[in-house]
């Protein structure tokens, strides 16, 4: 049973994504911003990460870079509204593998999961 | 002073119209439903009329407001009656959000904390579409802030807006369009409120000299 | 000066004058309601002589600022401004009941938004102590919008926000 943290300030957010993959057959644990994000990953080593970008106390951005500072090999997707290219490109450099953007259609972000854990 | 002569008016006006119909766009996959755009306009104003806009001094609203920072910076309103705001938030939820304490009687005024964070979502997702809009002229990106919801009256939400942005003269360029949800009447209204000096770098790159 | 008369709101409603952001209104007639609405961080102070029955309100949005623009834009030039009007009007400032209320802070995420409001109220007070004058009641602060509207006849100032009505 595959462990996915989901990332997001907003818990309107959260909640339809963990009912999309608890539904899926995943185990889903949360964090709302990006620093806990970092607490949660490294306690937990989720299988895979579904991470926003805009945040209060530090963006996903960051995150993202602290994640893969703690476990290089960490599989994380940015899941966020902003869909610039400079953004998109500066996450892929950070180590994203994967970038959804808002709003999304609930099979995008299955495959995206189903990507990452491949 | 004029904050922009006529011609570098006209030449934001596409850029932003464009944006108001990509925020439109986000609201419509939010939803499912067919979302109108009515009455879209990119002009300068005073800050009188921007409260107009909003829908008068008084009148309560819930805002969702939203920083603009980076390569362009202001701000961003989203408004929306209580009433519509409730609905939105019960089709967004599927029902869930709860504005009533179970006796029937729900006080229009009140939102439930889920209510709240989809509607600051909503808020969210339309202004990053305007904003990834305008990145696409842009090198560097613009990025919103977290949201913020509040239920108010108009005057009183678009004051610390407007003090920000008069320092710079009485007249503000404000994007405005109302959004109606075909399905279900409800009606909102989007305010983007860019700080006169970071307008520089979106003029230079629709190639308009500044004066 | 600039004013706007709007019909009432309802039969047999008083008349209002409204002082918009930046604007003053002043008056004598005792049929008149002075309002300024939806107050946030800005600042309303108003001023009525109970023996000449002449009533003013000033809707301030900044410490200070450039002269130019509206009248009461800024509280360092636009005080003056205010109390120059109602001493027009009749009023007698030192004999007037001097009542402040906004200056609220609402958005956290506006950059010095919180503190807009805080600056304003100290900047009337300060403002009218330094022409020896003093607040007799001030509703000041918070994080809610407040309405103010002041009756001509009688001097009556009601505070109105989202949940409240008060009198002050």
């Amino acid at each position: 049973m595959a462990k996915i943290l989901v990332v997001d300030d907003a818990a309107f957010m959260r909640l339809r994504a963990v009912k999309l993959l608890t539904e899926a057959g995943y185990t889903v644990i949360e964090a709302e911003n990006g620093r806990l994000a970092v607490e949660v990953y490294s306690r937990e080593r989720p299988d895979a990460v579904l991470l926003d970008i805009t945040m209060p106390e530090m963006d996903g951005l960051e995150a993202l870079t602290a994640i893969r500072t703690i476990d290089p090999t960490a599989r994380v997707a940015m899941l966020t509204a902003m869909g610039q290219q400079s953004i998109v490109m500066d996450a892929i450099k950070r180590g994203a593998r994967d970038f959804v953007i808002k709003p999304f259609a609930p099979d995008r972000v299955l495959g995206a999961v189903g990507k990452l854990l491949s | 002073m004029p904050l922009l002569t006529a011609a570098e008016e006209t030449a934001l006006s596409p850029t932003f119209g464009h944006g108001l119909k990509r925020a439109a766009d986000a609201l419509a996959e939010m939803t499912g439903h067919d979302i109108i755009v009515a009455a879209p306009s990119v002009r300068l104003c005073a800050a009188a009329e921007v409260i107009a806009m909003a829908g008068g001094p008084d009148a309560i609203v819930v805002g969702i407001y939203l920083g603009i920072g980076g390569s362009l910076t202001g701000h961003a309103l989203l408004m929306l009656p209580p009433d519509g705001a409730h609905h939105l938030a019960q089709i967004l939820t599927d029902g869930m959000a709860q504005p009533d304490a179970g006796d029937g009687i729900a006080d229009p005024l009140v939102f439930d904390a889920l209510a709240i964070s989809a509607l600051q979502e909503v808020g969210n997702v339309m202004i990053s579409a305007f904003l990834n809009e305008l990145g696409l002229h842009l090198t560097e990106p613009v990025m919103p802030s977290v949201p913020q919801a509040v239920v108010e009256m108009a005057g009183a939400i678009l004051d610390a807006v407007l003090v920000d942005l008069s320092m710079a003269g009485d007249s503000l360029l404000a994007a405005r369009a109302a959004f109606i949800d075909g399905d279900d009447s409800i009606e909102g209204t989007l305010l983007v409120l860019p700080r006169a000096e970071s307008l520089g770098t979106l003029l230079r790159v629709l190639g308009v000299d500044g004066q | 000066m600039t004013s706007t008369l709007v019909p009432p709101p309802q039969a047999g409603g008083a008349p209002l004058l409204v002082a918009g952001i930046g604007e003053m209104v002043l008056s004598r007639d005792p049929k008149i309601t002075l309002v300024a609405y939806g107050l946030g961080s800005c600042v309303a102070l108003a001023a009525w002589d109970p023996r000449t029955s002449v009533g003013g309100l000033a809707h301030f949005m900044l410490p200070a600022g450039p002269p130019g623009g509206p009248p009461v834009k800024f509280i360092d030039g636009g005080l003056q401004a205010f109390l120059d009007g109602f001493v027009r009007q009749g009023g007698r400032p030192h004999h007037a009941q001097l009542k402040g209320a906004g200056g609220a802070a609402m958005l956290s995420i506006v950059s010095g938004g919180l503190e807009i409001g805080r600056r304003n109220a100290e900047a009337v007070a300060a403002g009218l102590a330094a022409l020896g004058l003093t607040l007799h009641a001030r509703d000041f602060g918070g994080t809610s919008g407040r309405t103010v509207q002041l009756e001509v006849a009688t001097g009556r100032l009601l505070v109105k926000s989202v949940s409240t009505v008060t009198t002050l």
